[in-house]
């Protein structure tokens, strides 16, 4: 047993030598602007961009959460100026609305609206440290072993990369405009044909049973802020190529579901909408135009539902 | 919990050091460390479900002194409580909200709308597994093979021994139980090779299967817009993924198994070196077929009952067995695409040709037939695979459509580099690994420390936190 232990704590004591070295200088390397509370680049950007600016989140009367449904393809600036309101979007590449379960942002008397698509779905990827929801208070900027070394090494290149897009050009673009938006440039964007050409419906594999988790999902958070919040969920419409009624049928199902389950929710479904190819950045984000569009077509559904003043 | 957490990390040491330190004066206590170890491990996911399994296995550990009982009726009664138990666990948990679904769907194209209520629970991790032990324990009872045992704390240790608990292999009470009931002593080689098997398991989940499902995930996600090369190569990568994985998990739970001093069964023995579908389950999920054979092929007759009903029990096992991978359809096609690929061999009483031996016996390389029987063998895999991992049969058939209709279309590709080319270099080194030591399953005897080290390193740059097994789900 002793050469045992002693084999194998000097196998230990090897590897620690190596590695902690190694995770010094990974710390060292960490970006500035780029708090490391998650595995997600463009989440640890967002939590930067509070943290700058926690006046925004503070003084919200409309909060858009999501995914990159909501992040890319809702003008935030628009809502602000329609409504009069000051408005900030939260949301961030594929979080989910289990994401903001533990935020502060639900005790207070706030509009919540998010957009979802077919990624929505799906179980959020993004991991937490801490649970952090963009509670300041609790953030740890420092590098601890609870992230992961490949995730950081990941985060950090990327991080880089995604930090040096000047503009909005990209689908890593994380260049979040005053109210928190990246509403993606029409000119001189760089399209990718997998993204383009991506049916998401088959790549995501949208069943009921994804659909009854969702609902399951948000009637769990209505749930747990019932009497705060008011929430606005949307559908947003995919290139007509991948617009099928079948699809559609499903999500008037959701919305039947959505109705039944989360009286508190207001659904807005406009995938049936024919938007042409050139409002699309991919299969189902928009460009600004889109973005503008669709924005636009919401807030009109807002006001002839009441959910706003008219 | 996971293997590949850092809870485990923690966990494995503390337990290791209480039951070699603490408990190793007394047999009893080392086993109820064992228990209360594995409750814990498995109620990192879910407490509730931990009520499950003590349910489950005191049911199976009551029923083994009624199927004991002279009386044959009796007996008999008493294993079919035990089947409808399990299969009814099973049924509720794994099968309900599947066949309510297919229900509705079927009543719905008669015109006829009806909603049954679906069950909003997860599937309990391993159920599968452990409901599988419980009825292998009783069978044996009943045909003769053991006696009940009269220590429930014995018992509950060979139904959910932390290291086979959520994902096997699927051990048999003749094999655990007799070295659950004898003091286990501490074998510095044991311990040794345990090691080397928990670091080469790792390696294979977090290292190789963790970045090869990126490239199967993206490819087969968006296989729409891919070249008929590249589905290939996704179905290789998901193929060497499948087997990564879960060989992976297998060689920690041996690895953890024998650094408490236990041996479990072999799993896994080298399966894409088979030269025909017999020896590829021979070599593929060792502990699961060998399950189904003793415990169904056989009862059903297997192939000493004609060749029409030797045809029907294969039928019925490939089905069952791929049904038992997941409540769904294509699980079922996967079973009966490799169903007709072991059929010409039972037709031709080639089913059984390479029972003893093993590809290149006493040679460096293979021949060149068995290296075409090897690939054959692989292709045929690789296609099943398909199936398996796409749940959509409609799906699984338009990859399929696409690999023939693509290849056809644009010959050439054949000729140009791969994109997904970059999934060889995941997969190479586990096949040259493997067709070195696959004379020895017990393959890490000789592993030394620079190369220790070095997977040490790698498995650290590699490992994800939000990493599960496949077969977890199942």
């Amino acid at each position: 047993m002793k050469k045992f232990l002693i084999k194998v704590t000097l196998y230990i004591v090897i590897l620690l030598a190596i590695i902690l070295p190694v995770s010094i200088w990974l710390f060292k390397k960490v970006p500035k602007h780029f708090l490391l509370v998650s595995n997600s680049v463009s989440y640890n950007l967002k939590a930067d961009f509070i943290r700058q600016h926690p006046e925004k989140l503070e003084q919200a009367g409309v909060v858009v959460v999501g995914s990159s449904m909501s992040l890319n393809n809702v003008d935030a600036k628009m809502i602000r100026d329609s409504l009069r309101l000051p408005v900030i979007n939260l949301a961030s590449w594929a979080l989910n609305i289990q994401n903001y379960q533990n935020s502060p942002i639900w005790d207070e008397h706030k509009i919540f609206f998010s957009n979802i698509g077919v990624p929505d779905f799906g179980e959020s990827r993004v991991i937490a440290k801490d649970n952090y929801s963009f509670n300041t208070s609790r953030v740890r900027e420092w590098f601890n072993f609870e992230t992961d070394i490949k995730t950081c090494l990941g985060m950090l290149q990327q991080a880089q990369e995604v930090m040096s897009i000047p503009d909005n050009s990209n689908y890593k673009s994380c260049n979040f405009d005053e109210c928190g938006s990246v509403l993606f440039s029409v000119k001189g964007f760089t399209y990718d044909s997998l993204r383009w050409n991506a049916d998401e419906f088959v790549k995501w594999g949208v069943d009921s049973a994804r659909l009854r988790a969702y609902v399951s999902r948000l009637k769990e958070l209505t749930g747990s802020h019932h009497g705060y919040s008011r929430i606005i969920v949307s559908f947003s419409p995919v290139r007509r190529k991948f617009y099928s009624a079948g699809r559609s049928g499903m999500i008037a199902y959701l919305g039947g579901l959505i109705r039944e389950n989360c009286p508190d929710v207001t659904f807005f479904n406009l995938y049936d909408r024919d938007y042409p190819d050139s409002v699309f950045a991919d299969n189902c984000h928009f460009n600004v135009l889109g973005a503008g569009r669709f924005t636009g077509e919401v807030i009109d559904s807002m006001r002839a539902r009441g959910v706003m003043g008219r | 919990m996971l293997f590949n957490s850092f809870e485990f990390l923690i966990f494995l040491p503390v337990v290791f050091l209480l039951y070699w330190f603490v408990f190793n004066k007394n047999l009893s206590a080392q086993n109820l460390l064992i228990l209360f170890a594995s409750y814990v491990f498995y109620g990192w996911w879910s407490w509730k479900f931990m009520l499950l399994l003590a349910f489950s296995t005191l049911l199976d550990f009551l029923y083994g002194f009624g199927v004991a009982s002279l009386n044959k009726r009796k007996s008999k009664f008493f294993l079919w409580l035990s089947i409808i138990n399990n299969l009814g666990f099973l049924g509720i948990f794994k099968y309900y909200n599947f066949f309510a679904d297919q229900f509705q769907y079927a009543a719905g194209s008669l015109g006829w709308h009806v909603h049954p209520a679906l069950l909003e629970v997860a599937l309990p991790v391993g159920i599968s597994f452990y409901t599988f032990h419980g009825m292998s324990y009783v069978f044996d009872i009943y045909r003769g093979l053991r006696k009940p045992v009269t220590n429930f704390a014995e018992y509950a240790v060979f139904v959910c021994f932390f290291p086979l608990l959520v994902a096997g292999p699927i051990e048999r009470a003749n094999h655990l139980l007799p070295q659950v009931q004898t003091p286990r002593l501490f074998r510095y080689s044991q311990a040794m090779e345990g090691c080397r098997l928990l670091l080469w398991g790792m390696f294979k989940k977090v290292v190789i299967a963790d970045s090869l499902a990126g490239f199967s995930d993206e490819i087969i996600g968006h296989y729409t817009t891919h070249s008929a090369f590249t589905l290939i190569m996704g179905a290789i990568s998901f193929s060497f993924q499948v087997y990564c994985d879960f060989s992976g998990y297998s060689d920690i739970a041996l690895g953890v198994a024998k650094l408490f001093g236990f041996e479990l069964l072999s799993n896994f023995k080298f399966p894409y070196f088979s030269r025909d579908i017999a020896e590829f389950w021979r070599r593929w999920h060792i502990s699961l077929s060998s399950w189904f054979r003793d415990y169904l092929y056989i009862p059903l007759g297997g192939s000493k009952v004609g060749k029409l009903r030797a045809v029907r029990n294969v039928f019925i096992v490939f089905l069952v067995s791929g049904f038992w991978h997941g409540a769904s359809w294509n699980f079922v096609v996967w079973g009966g695409i490799h169903a007709c690929g072991f059929l010409p061999l039972l037709v031709l009483n080639r089913n059984r040709v390479h029972v003893s031996s093993i590809v290149a016996q006493d040679r460096r390389f293979p021949s060149w037939r068995e290296f075409f029987q090897m690939a054959g063998t692989f292709a045929f895999v690789t296609f099943a695979w398909i199936f398996f991992r796409i749940h959509q049969l409609s799906t699984g058939i338009d990859y399929v459509r696409r690999i023939f209709l693509d290849s056809i279309r644009h010959p050439m590709q054949y000729l140009k580099a791969p994109e997904g080319k970059l999934i060889l270099i995941y997969i190479i080194p586990v096949l040259i690994a493997d067709w070195y030591f696959r004379r020895d399953e017990r393959v890490l005897r000789k592993l030394g420390w620079v190369p220790s080290i070095v997977m040490g390193l790698l498995i650290f740059y590699f490992f994800r936190r939000d990493s599960s097994f496949i077969y977890f789900q199942f």
